[in-house]
């Protein structure tokens, strides 16, 4: 009895090895590899393509249904790192913007309560920009009443510039350039490339990588002591000169370095 | 070994074989990770090249869209590959933007085929 039961076991552990073998190594099933299964390079790779094919054919939900295939990488707020990560490191500028573009168009949002930018004055020159604090988001900006509105020639095409705020928010921790684009229907614009030059060198970003804070929004960080000129990329004509650190009155007489926000729409 | 054994052993053997197989290919098939782009499905395959031919058709950057198929594992002649993709959207039924969209990469590519007659530029 002892003899068969050993044989029944025996029996048993080899032939289930035998067929874990065959069907994992020697037969795997014919598998159906999705973008999901890609190597996360790969996956980049894809993620560009589609924001390309989206930038040519403006088709959101098939970039949305293609995005779906790779699960979580192909989120909004994962198409707005990748694009916040190409700009960074000096990636290609049409793919960023194809990037933004997607990202905005995704909806790129927290699920908290957003800053709303308001649309660009249309009557008056002196810009209504408002961003309103949330519980959750860090900077919060709060436009000081200080405003220096200025205004430049209206291009034909492309941009104008609409005027410049001063924004003293102490809870601000550096000093930024904001710039928020506007189309010419007051819909904020991502994917709108800015330079930005000083003495001894300049930079770019692009409006819409930061979703959370607005579709045509994008900031740099300022240097106190340097003096920036600004312009777009689109519209060379759409530029602020003479940027520098403002200072922000505190209650015991100091300052602190405050920050610009720029307003350009699309005439 | 006496018979009984024997029968025993090759009964459980088969059974032993049977789970493993169910196992292996149903309860817990190999799944594959980090793979390549030229692994993915040919559905999947088919989609790249639509997108490929997508912004080929508003850029006409020839070389750009050869760098694509490249790394789609397509080697340095794609038009074949491609004109194959455009058989297979043609006989899907694909929307016809798309149809023209890839059957211009593809005669662009050097490969016109009968099916695509309908949607040449």
């Amino acid at each position: 009895m002892t003899r068969i039961f050993t044989a029944a076991f025996f029996g048993l552990v080899l032939g289930l090895a035998g067929g874990l073998l065959y069907a994992w190594v020697i037969a795997p099933p014919e598998p159906d590899l999705t973008p999901a299964s890609l190597r996360a390079d790969h996956k980049t790779t894809y993620i560009q393509l589609v924001a390309q094919t989206f930038a040519a054919d403006k088709d959101i939900d098939r970039a949305r249904a293609r995005l779906s295939l790779i699960g979580d990488a192909g989120s909004a707020q994962a198409v707005t790192a990748l694009a916040q990560r190409t700009s960074a490191s000096g990636g290609d500028a049409a793919t960023v913007r194809a990037l933004a573009a997607l990202a905005a168009a995704l909806g790129a949002r927290p699920a908290s309560p957003t800053p709303n930018l308001a649309p660009p004055p249309t009557e008056t020159p002196v810009p209504t920009v408002i961003i309103e604090p949330t519980a959750t988001l860090s900077p919060t900006l709060a436009p000081s009443p200080t405003t220096v509105p200025t205004l430049t020639p209206q291009p034909a095409t492309g941009f104008e510039f609409v005027g410049k705020q001063l924004v003293c928010d102490s809870q601000l921790t550096q000093p930024l350039l904001q710039v928020v684009t506007f189309g010419a229907e007051g819909e904020q614009l991502p994917g709108v490339e800015v330079i930005v030059e000083w003495v001894g060198g300049f930079d770019h970003f692009f409006t819409g990588l930061k979703p959370e804070l607005g579709e045509g929004y994008g900031d740099f960080t300022m240097t106190p002591g340097l003096t920036y000129d600004l312009h777009l990329v689109a519209d060379p004509s759409a530029a602020v000169t003479g940027l520098d650190v403002p200072a922000c009155p505190q209650d015991n007489n100091q300052t602190y370095a405050g920050s610009w926000q720029l307003v350009f729409r699309q005439p | 070994m006496s018979r009984a054994a024997s029968l025993a052993f090759l009964l459980c053997l088969a059974l032993g074989v049977s789970v493993g197989l169910y196992l292996g290919w149903v309860a817990s098939p190999v799944t594959y990770v980090d793979t390549e782009l030229p692994a993915l499905s040919q559905a999947y395959k088919d989609d790249y090249i639509l997108m490929t031919a997508t912004i080929f058709a508003q850029d006409a950057n020839l070389r750009a869209a050869e760098t694509r198929l490249t790394r789609l594992g397509l080697g340095e002649n794609p038009g074949p590959a491609v004109a194959a993709a455009a058989g297979r959207l043609i006989a899907a039924h694909q929307p016809e933007a798309d149809l023209r969209r890839i059957v211009k990469l593809a005669v662009t590519l050097g490969e016109i085929t009968p099916e695509m007659q309908p949607y040449l530029p």
